[in-house]
């Protein structure tokens, strides 16, 4: 028998919705130029070099919907231009600061080399990034996916299918009108999931989702195939469970392969280390410092000296490690296929937004990693799920556990002391939300887009993300600001349209601020149940 | 408070008698082991307060108001009334009770206010429930604000915990004996006499399973384009299950801040 198996790596690229035109400095709108800068303009050109090497692949990325309405929306892609020149001229600066110093200089000229290619792919997309991704989901070395439609963590919200329904219709329509075509798949935010869940992917027409390993693990009955095979929940759609190995290896801050002492210090900045008069032209106008993106020395050791980095080291790791990756999935597809009478599959979600930026070396060790499948070997073969299930379309049906990627495996990452006051105050607005939804069926054009607007700012205030940052203790005073924003405004309106006093002025500018889901109809929120009840297509 | 409680146990009480009265008495003695309040607190999850339309449908019926407030409520006194008065009231199953009159003012106030009360449980891990709750009525004296927790999965017979609460809070973090259980909760007011007055009722939860199921199954189906069916299909494999939460995903890597 032929000892092979299967390997399906996800990047799941999210960044929850940050857009302030009223304030050009705010300093969380740098989390998505970073990314570009960082993660997606680095993979656009791996993915690049492949297809041009002729290297035949097939990833699955996930693109949630607050991220495609980021990227394709036109003062953001013009802060980015802004952003990015502001960094080109630093580099500029840095190369005439660095000339005595050949390490540094050199590291220097790299930084803007990366600047002036970012901005040389991003202008060739007209600033779009999102194309260049279809682009590649066209030529089949993609398959992209959806995502809940702002990121809504699903087991929190159960209590409301109709919110439930309303984040992955949402999600679905916002893929479609960028991608022309279905999503086969759906990342469902932090791979949360509930029993019952997935009736409402299947409805939907999706494929597949993903859970972590002990959703598959302790589904219920047993699975024959563990984590290497999927179940077919009993609505139909199929659960893929990640493997802990391969997450380990590459996830993992101890074990894992980011935490090398030859790869780039995430933590040293010149935006921290420089003289103060000499940086302040590019930090926040305020004046407090920041990360810029150049960083000049390697992780080096436990302590906080910190040598300089050498992308030529860094570079050889990244090589050794993905050697390394996939010499674990030969063994464990070797082991697998002693114990399976089917190829095993090998599932390896990671945040997209890990490569590049948080770990600097990921895309050249996705890169090397890609090569060394299509060239070094056969026993490994790349998939993604929908590939799989066209090969295998009979499996196992089981219910998944309830489970999630997060911290302790529940819920407790985004229910616990430091969040869980959001969500009585969420949970209000979700059923005043859905009560209007019922209500209102044939609502004026001013009342129909304060419904609409309604529907937006309770989706923005669902974003998993709130309750993580305030977890994590991170940049809490942003997560809190825009919780509470999101409830004022919703209840604002709410008030206005139970008195049919609709504030044209205050509505223009919430629309204008949190313009996402322009199709949006709040209509997705009635129940099913309720006598108005009448299909919608937004 | 007091008065809505005493009117309440009036009305049980009237419904008890009819019970008897048309009953032949012939085996009071029955008693089971453990709390015995048949109520199987069927979680509902209709906003409409069962609580309210039984008081007052009970109150109508309850012609006289100057009934001997010293009774024995037997085990089985509840067979006599509406299935409706059981979620509003739990009785303990041997308890003597001191009923003094009644108030309608109270109860009036009572009425207005508990209808938008609200409990709401949240799964947080497979040992720990989150329920917080808008209620009001909950700083009344006539009794202690408690969370009373059933096990509706642990089967027939109410199974349930209470936990002392204090009347300022609005949450609380429930610790659970069992995963994969699903729980139900009320919130409400325990009298001296061991009463428990229902201010609000929850959502049930299922709280996760964290283990392995031992069978391994034998249902297969098969999907193509939308469509599923069942099909026929031996797999030659048997993988156990052996696993650990891996806590490495992007919470992990965030925490190095």
């Amino acid at each position: 028998m032929k000892k092979n198996g299967l390997l399906s790596i996800i990047l799941h690229a999210h960044l929850p919705y940050v857009r302030h035109p009223e304030d050009k400095h705010v300093l969380e709108e740098e989390w998505l130029h970073e990314a570009i800068t960082e993660t997606y303009i680095p993979l656009i050109k791996v993915f690049s070099n492949l297809i041009k090497d002729g290297v035949n692949f097939n990833l699955t990325l996930s693109l949630s919907p607050t991220l495609i309405s980021m990227l394709t929306d036109d003062l953001l892609q013009k802060r980015y231009l802004d952003y990015l020149d502001n960094l080109i001229e630093l580099s500029n600066k840095e190369l005439e600061r660095t000339k005595n110093d050949p390490e540094f200089h050199h590291l220097a000229h790299m930084y803007q080399q990366n600047f002036l290619d970012a901005k040389r792919i991003f202008q060739a997309y007209d600033g779009n990034l999102v194309t260049a991704f279809k682009n590649f989901q066209d030529l089949g070395v993609l398959e992209i996916i959806t995502c809940s439609a702002t990121h809504g963590y699903l087991p929190l919200m159960k209590l409301y299918p109709e919110a439930v329904r309303a984040q992955i219709k949402l999600g679905i329509k916002t893929y479609q009108q960028h991608f022309d075509c279905q999503p086969a798949g759906i990342w469902i935010p932090e791979c949360g999931y509930y029993p019952g869940q997935d009736q409402f992917l299947w409805d939907e027409g999706l494929r597949y989702f993903f859970t972590d390993s002990h959703g598959i693990l302790n589904s219920n009955p047993k699975p024959h195939y563990a984590n290497f095979a999927p179940i077919y929940c009993p609505s139909g759609v199929a659960a893929f469970g990640r493997d802990l190995e391969s997450s380990k290896q590459v996830w993992s801050a101890t074990e894992g392969y980011p935490g090398d002492h030859d790869y780039r210090e995430f933590y040293r900045d010149i935006g921290y280390d420089l003289d103060y008069d000499y940086i302040k032209p590019h930090l926040h106008p305020e004046g407090f410092r920041k990360q810029t993106g150049i960083k000049y020395y390697r992780i080096t050791g436990e302590g906080s000296h910190k040598q300089v980095y050498k992308p030529r080291w860094a570079k050889e790791k990244a090589a050794i490690h993905a050697g390394n990756f996939l010499f674990n999935r030969q063994v464990q597809a070797e082991y697998l296929n002693q114990q399976m009478d089917r190829t095993p599959i090998i599932i390896s979600p990671y945040d997209a937004e890990l490569f590049g930026h948080w770990w600097y070396e990921g895309p050249t060790w996705l890169e090397f990693l890609i090569r060394k499948i299509a060239y070094d070997q056969e026993e490994i073969k790349l998939i993604t799920p929908s590939q799989y299930l066209d090969r295998y379309p009979i499996n196992q049906v089981a219910t998944p556990s309830q489970s999630s990627w997060g911290a302790e495996g529940y819920n407790q990452v985004w229910l616990n002391r430091t969040n869980d006051w959001i969500y009585p105050k969420l949970h209000r607005i979700t059923e005043q939300m859905i009560n209007l939804a019922n209500r209102v069926t044939n609502p004026e054009q001013l009342e129909k887009r304060a419904l609409n607007q309604l529907a937006r700012e309770l989706l923005l205030a669902q974003s998993s993300d709130w309750a993580f940052i305030l977890k994590t203790d991170t940049m809490t005073e942003y997560a809190n600001r825009r919780l509470n924003q999101h409830f004022k405004n919703f209840e604002k309106l709410y008030k206005q349209i139970q008195q049919n006093k609709i504030d044209q002025n205050y509505l223009n500018q919430l629309e204008s601020k949190n313009n996402l889901f322009s199709k949006l109809d709040y209509q997705i929120y009635q129940s099913n149940k309720n006598a108005n009840y009448k299909e919608v297509s937004i | 408070m007091l008065l809505l409680i005493y009117s309440l146990i009036a009305v049980l009480v009237s419904g008890v008698i009819f019970y008897f009265l048309w009953l032949d008495r012939d085996d009071p003695g029955v008693k089971s082991e453990t709390n015995q309040h048949e109520d199987k607190a069927e979680p509902d999850l209709n906003k409409l307060n069962y609580e309210l339309e039984a008081g007052e449908e009970l109150t109508q019926f309850d012609s006289d108001p100057e009934f001997d407030n010293n009774l024995l409520v037997s085990n089985y006194w509840k067979h006599g009334i509406n299935h409706q008065t059981e979620n509003l009231i739990s009785i303990p199953h041997d308890a003597y009770i001191n009923i003094p009159a009644l108030s309608e003012e109270l109860l009036d106030d009572l009425r207005d206010n508990v209808c938008d009360n609200k409990l709401a449980l949240l799964t947080q891990s497979p040992t720990s429930i989150h329920a917080y709750w808008d209620a009001s009525c909950l700083e009344l004296e006539e009794g202690q604000p408690t969370l009373r927790v059933y096990d509706l999965t642990a089967g027939e017979v109410d199974n349930y915990f209470d936990i002392e609460i204090s009347p300022t809070t609005d949450n609380w973090y429930i610790e659970v004996p069992h995963a994969n259980h699903e729980y139900y909760a009320e919130i409400g007011l325990l009298t001296e006499n061991q009463l428990f007055i229902t201010l609000a009722k929850s959502n049930p939860v299922l709280t996760p399973t964290d283990q392995p199921e031992f069978e391994y199954g034998d249902l297969w189906m098969k999907v193509v384009d939308q469509e599923k069916e069942y099909v026929p299909y031996q797999p030659d494999a048997s993988l156990e299950s052996e696993h650990e939460i891996s806590n490495t995903s992007s919470s992990t890597l965030f925490k190095k801040n």
